[in-house]
């Protein structure tokens, strides 16, 4: 029983009530305060944005997330209010994190990365009831062979009309056991990183994009062409075999057509023919892009370069390394992290001599952007030749690397209606629609002369004055001596100096 | 070869400053240009922008100047664009000296492009504070933004737990 009377009873409820009262006029005054500081002032879309921002690249996928929601209340409010802060979800975050995704992304679609050796039962549960709502699901299974986890056994066991996944992202999986051909009507895009390829899983009419990479097994082509004619929605169709091998036919197998195909990609062809192999055979109408990167095309290279040369709708095309010889095939290696500046030990060769024939055929005037990523030195017939090549009136883009002394000045003269007296082979394209120009500095060149730089200014100077000023210049790798000059050049300079050299 | 006369515009800030600036560097202002279409006659009346102080719009200004002939974003390139912000929180080195300001003037400029619907210059004034924001804990964000905690007792408690799971990773 209290002791206390019933006076001093009352005048405690009264003093308790000045103090809960006083609480919460002090929480009002500390959130009024927070609405005048400068930040205080912003529309919450405004921050929003900025959180989300802030969120964008982190390795954790939730820590300056959950930091700013720790801020103030109104921060707190602003991201729990938001559901899509959280309808990305990996299998590594905190089980707490995840309850709260399911929660506060509400109906929202999601997209789920699982590295299922790292999942713990309880995350796989909660996983496991998010499924339904997936429309892009990453599961890397490098860590732990097939088969896969229960959940997505249970995900995959659902009927179609359920599913609706539209991007599916599989590494080191054992294909042959998920049965792609489920989701038929809703997959756009599948990636298969380091999986078995297995062709009957592929029954995907509306498929848009296709990407296989380092390839678990051997992919024999002619059965890889036999895949492709339903495809017939398909947009981006990338082949990547750089872990992988190739068998294909010693003859050419009939054509693909694929109409709608606006980027064909084909990396880290090792074997010769075999890059050829598939260009000559996937027939492209509408094609757009042509990606050839680190592709060994010895003893095919003519024909391949005659194939390629039939895609005559090109908008852009970018060839960046083909060698000569699988013995000189070198992937960039860079010395400590690659870091801008830091210079590559072995740089790309690109077959000159087999590129000037391709690019001076006349299909291909609509290209709209060209890269030229070479640490060779370019040769006379190649800077003569310039002049001829079929797209330089469509140029818009223009990506260079230069290494020799002369390289630089060669570029310029490209650039400038009046070529460089001192310029070794005095050539000019012009490239009268030029709009965004990058110059890469790689292996050992030498920095460019001061009286190069001042060339280089008055070049720039001389297309704005003619009103074919460039919008955006990028200089990466090369010491700048005179930015004041520079600055005034185009209407977006973005100047990357080496911070090592080795 | 000489750069063609263009029309002149007037404006007129909160504070009474008025600014009388080339057409094409006001219309980077989505606002402004919209005004200006909607007006099918010269007029020579200032524009009022009451949400906008001199100081700020002379800020604005050097911006678009800088900035003009450069394709506005469109509809179409908005969603593009959208991605590549997400993706990077990269500024331009002339961008990064023009937002070296004091936290009250880059609030403001946030503020005032937001307005004006200026949308590359939101954009450098977000990244700009994400980035004073990344890799700060709960306590270094609300010193530098000079934010006090005005959680409720019962939220300090759960926001307590929550450090656990979240902070010792």
């Amino acid at each position: 029983m209290s002791t206390l009377t019933t006076p001093r009873l009352s005048q405690l409820f009264l003093i308790d009530l000045d103090i809960e009262s006083l609480e919460k006029r002090l929480l009002n005054l500390r959130a009024d305060r927070n609405e005048l500081i400068p930040i205080g002032t912003l529309p919450k879309d405004v921050l929003r944005e900025i959180f989300k921002i802030s969120a964008k690249d982190d390795p954790s996928g939730f820590r300056v997330l959950s930091r700013i929601m720790r801020v103030s209340r109104r921060w707190r409010r602003l991201t729990m209010r938001y559901s899509e802060f959280w309808t990305r979800i990996r299998g590594d975050h905190p089980v707490p994190w995840i309850r709260w995704c399911s929660r506060l992304s509400r109906t929202r679609p999601l997209t789920i990365d699982i590295n299922p050796p790292s999942l713990s039962k309880e995350t796989e549960a909660k996983i496991g009831k998010l499924l339904d709502r997936t429309i892009h699901l990453k599961v890397d299974n490098s860590h732990q062979l097939p088969p896969p986890l229960p959940i997505l056994h249970s995900f995959w066991s659902k009927s179609t009309s359920k599913l609706a996944l539209k991007t599916l992202e599989l590494t080191s999986c054992d294909i042959s056991s998920i049965p792609i051909s489920r989701f038929t009507d809703s997959l756009r895009t599948l990636v298969l990183n380091g999986c078995v390829f297995a062709v009957d899983a592929i029954q995907l009419p509306f498929l848009k994009v296709l990407r296989i990479t380092s390839l678990g097994g051997d992919l024999d082509l002619d059965l890889f062409l036999k895949v492709l004619p339903p495809l017939q929605n398909l947009r981006e169709l990338s082949v990547d075999v750089t872990a992988g091998s190739l068998d294909h036919p010693e003859k050419s197998a009939s054509t693909v057509s694929l109409p709608r195909l606006s980027l064909l990609q084909l990396n880290g062809f090792h074997i010769p023919a075999a890059a050829h192999f598939i260009v000559s055979s996937v027939v492209t109408p509408k094609s757009t892009q042509l990606v050839v990167n680190g592709t060994t095309i010895a003893g095919g290279r003519q024909t391949f370069l005659r194939d390629a040369r039939r895609q005559d709708d090109l908008d852009t095309l970018t060839i960046l390394r083909i060698v000569e010889h699988p013995a000189s095939l070198h992937h960039e290696i860079y010395a400590g992290r690659t870091n801008e500046g830091v210079r590559p030990l072995h740089t790309p060769l690109v077959d000159l001599e087999g590129l000037i024939p391709t690019l001076c055929d006349s299909r291909f005037r609509s290209v709209q952007s060209f890269t030229l990523d070479t640490s060779q030195t370019i040769s006379p017939k190649f800077w003569k030749a310039w002049n001829k090549f079929s797209f330089n009136a469509s140029l818009l883009d223009l990506n260079l690397s230069r290494s020799g002394a002369k390289s630089f000045i060669c570029y310029l003269s490209l650039l400038d209606r009046f070529p460089y007296k001192y310029a070794p082979h005095g050539v000019s394209s012009f490239f009268p629609r030029l709009k965004t120009l990058t110059i890469r500095s790689v292996d050992e060149s030498p920095e460019p002369y001061p009286s190069d730089w001042k060339y280089f200014c008055a070049v720039l100077q001389r297309r704005r004055d003619s009103e074919m000023g460039l919008v955006k210049l990028t200089v990466r790798g090369c010491v700048l001596r005179d930015r004041d000059i520079v600055y005034r050049c185009a209407d977006e300079i973005a100047i990357k100096q080496p911070k090592a050299w080795f | 070869m000489a750069a063609p006369a263009t029309q002149q515009i007037k404006i007129r800030c909160n504070d009474e400053k008025e600014f009388t600036v080339d057409r094409d560097v006001l219309e980077r202002s989505v606002l402004i240009k919209n005004m200006l279409e909607d007006v099918t006659e010269q007029q020579d009346a200032p524009i009022p922008l009451p949400n906008v102080s001199g100081p700020v719009m002379a800020k604005v200004l050097e911006y678009c100047t800088h900035h003009r002939g450069e394709p506005l974003p469109s509809a179409d390139t908005e969603q593009s664009q959208d991605e590549t912000r997400k993706r990077t929180t990269d500024i331009s080195e002339w961008d990064q000296k023009f937002i070296t300001v004091d936290q009250e003037m880059l609030f403001e400029i946030i503020l005032a492009a937001n307005y004006l619907d200026i949308k590359s210059l939101l954009d450098v004034g977000c990244k700009t504070v994400a980035n004073m924001i990344k890799g700060k804990t709960p306590e270094e964000i609300r010193k530098l933004f000079n934010i006090v905690n005005d959680f409720t007792p019962e939220e300090e408690a759960q926001i307590k737990k929550e450090n656990e799971w979240a902070e010792d990773r």
